[in-house]
């Protein structure tokens, strides 16, 4: 098994790490995990390379993320390893049994439209502790057999990734585009590790960024809008920094992720405590703006689907105007044109006023201020 | 001071604020100027997030102008790592000196963890604490007061500055600061009016839907709302936090003016209207018993302001509730009384004053003639319950004031039963009960005489009224009758003077220091008429004054030796010699635990000799707390003790 062994001791927190494993795993002993779980997926409508058309997502059912289940605890946000099948349970996740279900699940599709394949496990595709080099191997030759495919996107932490294995890769899906998608969330060292937990460094991820492309592969950079422990106003700043900085490493796909509140994670913790509120989508559309004023030139696609949208779990504005605002950002996406971001509603004064004065209360919230 | 509330002059670095005061937000500088009204602001930086900054954000350069801000927590995890990096910066680095940093204090932690926090934060010195999401507690009362009361209020020194950086609206204000926070943010004055909420005193009113402005500010009399569609976003944007902010301004100046006028209390019973968890929060504080303890000890003992019970928390309030537990624990009645006499109460007073006081006074005199002193008079009222004739005079008996309407609650009934029926059973089996009282008085005496398991005999028959001549005879021959067969052993004609200087002793200093004072075997003169200013003497020296003002005693030297010989109110100090008329808190050494602000206290040194006699400013453990600030306020020296 190939695993990079970075140099991130220096980024370690062992205190944050042991708060976010304790409730992490407190959690899933609460939940009853699954022990067969099937194969999801679904077409629908996204930006892609050549301009907008249909991607068939599959998301196949591993043991989950491996730095999530070790003792680091994982990233303070995700709480994916709550939807992975249960631990040891070998039946599932049998590599062999994942490339069954995925070629089952690819073959009951073939009378329906789509250009891209995203295929995700809920850790990293390339780890080989979730799915063999084999099953890797035998998913992208199947792929590389559907001629209607012009684009393949996998996840993966960066320690997975090699040059072997990106240009292997390429080599099977023969003229197919593949782009690796990486969990980036910023390009801020102390943010990454001090409020995120993430386990690498910039570098790190910028090493793996030129191996891929070197491998004539492609990146897609994802950004976490409004990690824990950052104001509205500094989440900002820090999401459209990070893009630019991801598109001047080479990451031709800037995918924005506002953060949403998920089970069993510290992040839950923060929100129920009233220390963390998800993202306005005022603050997505702010990011949207600046990053295609700042980067449209560089990358090929800035796209966003904030999670939980409208949700008080998810971003949200004043709960009148979400579901027209969260619109304007999905529109903008598909066409990639920030002339659709423009929405109004009387609470876009009081997210400006917000942003500047949050800083002192420290309330992350006024919502329910005023009402009390 | 009232409640945990108090005015004050802060003094810091170079600058000085009179609190409660408002901490304005100042975005460009990323500070706060503390002090409304002071020329010369504190200015506090806002706190950095521990964990998305780097701790070298801490500048290292000391300016005296700058309080700087310990960076924030989120989550208990940190608690340990933070006060790390503090202990760092003031004891290892000497970078900077306790009272240089403001302290962080993130109110929606666990209250275990928060405890900790200030406790370790307190060990080092720190003296400015900013509350913060004090907001996530609002909704819940008894958080509320868990938190700030039993947490923050109980741990830090009474000296510590209490900085509220919340966002939270005008009408938390009044009580926020009865509970003890000094300073107040106003930035929900920003959001209100980029939300077009138009805010006031008690409310927050929705702009748009305004027909007239309420408030006269000169803000809203330039404004003209008839012309609102000619008004741009911006202009109803400034016109309405021009408004708000002046509402902030407004409430705080209003706060301490009701600080300095002693009606403190009663302002904040009004605003508990405002929202149902002020409401909540008093009733917390008022009523659970740890909490009403550790205001109580902050409560003066008396106040130049009448005293105003409209609502049913003044039955809670903790003076009111201090007069009941001090009328049962402390005051002890005289061994040679044979006779109770239950009286309703008056509007005026002293009650002896009253007209209808004047004719009870009459029948019992009457009935008595010399075996007066043999008489004891109680006054049944709400909410203090049960007020002896002999501290008719004592605040806030004298000064109280309650809706009269004969509407009495069950709350008030049951309240004001027990402590009769808890002070009549002081009384042996020989003293006979006589109630002179109708209506509701007449049931609170008859359940108090079941509970007891004693007669009482009634003098109001067929409905007559206490004050008609029917009721007024039979009082005067039920007096007769009672006293008829017993032997006058009462021969001091000043019996019933000393009596009572003995019993406010009693109530003021504790159960027996009236037989301590003017003890029986002794020879006690008094001089001066009741209701004005009397002085009582042993063998022609002078031990006490009643002061009418407050019914409460002033002692002389001589009678303050007797207190201190038993450790009662006294006050250590650290030295021999006392400069100037007030004693700080920095020299006082010990002081008694019962002392309470405005108390009378003897100030003495190691060896217990008085130096001084003043009234307290702080209680006894306030004063031993804290480093800094006024102690007592001397009103003479011992000038035998000068050397």
């Amino acid at each position: 098994m190939s695993v990079k062994n970075f140099e991130t001791r220096s980024l370690k927190d062992p205190d944050f790490s042991n708060e976010i494993k304790a409730i992490r795993s407190y959690h899933l002993s609460k939940i009853k995990k699954k022990e067969v779980l099937s194969v999801k997926y679904w077409i629908e409508q996204d930006r892609l390379l050549k301009g907008i058309g249909k991607a068939l997502t599959i998301i196949l059912p591993t043991k989950g993320c491996s730095w999530a289940l070790s003792k680091s605890g994982g990233c303070s946000m995700c709480g994916y390893i709550n939807d992975a099948v249960k631990y040891g349970a070998k039946s599932v996740c049998d590599s062999e049994k994942l490339v069954y279900e995925f070629e089952k699940t690819l073959k009951n599709n073939l009378d329906k439209e789509f250009e891209a394949l995203k295929i995700f496990t809920s850790g990293s595709f390339f780890d080989e502790s979730e799915l063999s080099k084999e099953a890797q191997k035998k998913i992208f030759e199947t792929i590389s057999t559907y001629k209607n495919v012009s684009e393949v996107v996998v996840e993966s932490r960066p320690e997975y990734v090699t040059s072997e294995k990106i240009e292997e890769t390429v080599n099977i899906l023969n003229g197919k585009t593949l782009e690796v998608g990486i969990g980036l969330e910023t390009s801020n060292d102390i943010v990454r590790s001090r409020c995120i937990n993430k386990g690498f460094s910039f570098q790190d991820f910028s090493k793996v960024v030129h191996e891929i492309i070197d491998g004539e592969a492609r990146v897609k950079a994802y950004i976490l809008i409004k990690p824990p422990f950052l104001s509205e106003k500094e989440a900002i700043n820090d999401a459209i920094k990070s893009a630019i900085d991801a598109s001047k490493v080479g990451a031709k796909s800037i995918s924005f992720n506002p953060c949403n509140v998920q089970s069993g994670t510290l992040v839950e913790k923060l929100w129920k405590n009233k220390s963390y509120r998800p993202p306005w989508l005022w603050s997505i559309i702010e990011v949207l703006k600046k990053s295609f004023n700042k980067i449209k030139s560089d990358v090929d696609r800035i796209i966003c689907d904030p999670v939980a949208g409208g949700k008080s779990r998810g971003s949200h504005n004043c709960g009148k105007c979400d579901k027209k605002v969260l619109q304007a950002i999905r529109k903008t996406s598909l066409n990639q044109d920030p002339e659709m971001l423009g929405a109004v509603c009387d609470c876009y004064e009081v997210w400006k006023t917000f942003l500047e004065y949050e800083a002192f209360s420290q309330d992350p919230d006024p919502s329910f201020i005023l009402s009390l | 001071m009232d409640g945990l509330a108090r005015i004050g002059k802060i003094y810091l670095n170079r600058n000085s604020f009179l609190t409660p005061c408002i901490a304005h937000p100042s975005i460009f500088e990323n500070l706060w100027r503390v002090g409304d009204d002071s020329e010369n602001p504190l200015k506090v930086l806002i706190p950095q997030n521990f964990r998305s900054s780097s701790p070298a954000l801490i500048k290292t350069e000391k300016n005296s102008d700058l309080l700087y801000t310990i960076p924030s927590l989120n989550f208990e995890g940190d608690v340990v790592n933070l006060l790390n990096l503090v202990k760092n910066l003031i004891c290892e680095k000497k970078l900077f000196d306790a009272q240089d940093l403001a302290f962080p204090v993130p109110c929606n932690l666990e209250p275990s963890k928060i405890s900790y926090l200030l406790k370790e934060a307190v060990k080092l010195g720190l003296r400015y604490f900013i509350l913060q999401r004090v907001s996530s507690l609002l909704k819940n009362p008894r958080k509320m007061i868990d938190i700030i009361v039993g947490v923050i209020k109980n741990i830090c020194t009474p000296d510590s500055v209490l900085h509220l950086s919340s966002f939270i609206p005008p009408y938390f204000m009044r009580f926020l600061s009865y509970l003890g926070v000094d300073i107040f943010d106003d930035s929900v004055a920003y959001i209100a009016a980029s939300q077009k909420n138009y805010l006031t005193f008690s409310k927050v009113l929705d702009f748009k839907g305004l027909k007239e402005l309420p408030c006269p500010c000169t803000h809203c009399e330039n404004f003209d709302l008839n012309a609102d569609f000619k008004h741009s976003r911006e202009e109803i944007f400034e016109f309405l936090l021009a408004h708000n902010l002046s509402v902030y301004k407004s409430e705080i100046r209003s706060i301490r003016e009701d600080i300095r006028g002693e009606v403190f209390r009663e302002s904040v019973e009004a605003i508990t209207h405002a929202s149902p968890s002020i409401k909540g929060a008093l009733r917390i504080l008022d009523r659970d018993s740890n909490y009403s303890s550790q205001v109580e000890e902050a409560i003066p003992v008396r106040r130049k302001s009448v005293f105003l019970c409209s609502s049913s928390d003044s039955l809670y309030r903790p003076m009111v509730k201090r007069w009941r537990k001090r009328i049962i624990e402390r005051c002890k009645p005289p061994k040679h009384v044979k006779i109770v006499v239950i009286l309703p109460c008056s509007a005026r007073k002293p009650y002896s004053f009253s007209k209808s006081h004047k004719f009870f006074l009459r029948s019992i005199k009457g009935g008595a003639r010399k075996k007066i002193k043999m008489v004891h008079e109680i006054i049944l009222t709400s909410p203090l319950g049960v007020v002896p004739r002999e501290l008719e005079l004592t605040y806030p008996a004298s000064k109280y004031e309650i809706p009269v309407t004969g509407h009495w609650d069950w709350e008030e009934k049951k309240t004001v039963t027990e402590v009769m029926g808890n002070y009549l059973s002081n009384f042996g089996e020989d003293v006979h009960f006589l109630a002179h009282v109708d209506g509701v008085y007449a049931e609170i005496v008859r359940e108090a005489s079941d509970y007891l398991s004693r007669d009482v005999e009634f003098t109001c028959l067929n409905g007559e009224s206490p004050k008609a001549e029917g009721s007024l005879k039979r009082l005067k021959s039920a007096v007769y009758e009672a006293l008829k067969d017993r032997n006058n052993a009462v021969s001091n004609p000043n019996l019933f003077h000393i009596g009572r200087g003995r019993m406010i002793a009693d109530f003021q200093f504790g159960s027996g220091v009236g037989n301590i004072l003017l003890p029986p075997s002794m020879r006690i003169k008094v001089e001066g008429n009741y209701p004005r200013v009397q002085r009582f003497f042993i063998n022609n020296a002078q031990v006490a004054t009643l002061v009418p003002e407050d019914g409460l005693l002033a002692l002389t030297f001589l009678g303050g030796e007797k207190l201190v010989e038993k450790g009662f109110y006294f006050v250590e100090f650290d030295g021999n010699k006392i400069e100037g008329g007030t004693l700080y808190c920095v020299a006082v050494s010990e002081a008694d635990k019962q002392i309470r602000p405005q108390d009378e206290v003897f100030i003495v040194n190691k060896d217990r000799r008085i130096l001084a006699v003043g009234k307290a400013v702080l209680s006894g453990k306030q004063m031993v707390m804290a480093k800094k600030g006024p102690a007592v306020r001397i009103r003479r020296k011992n000038k035998q003790d000068e050397t």
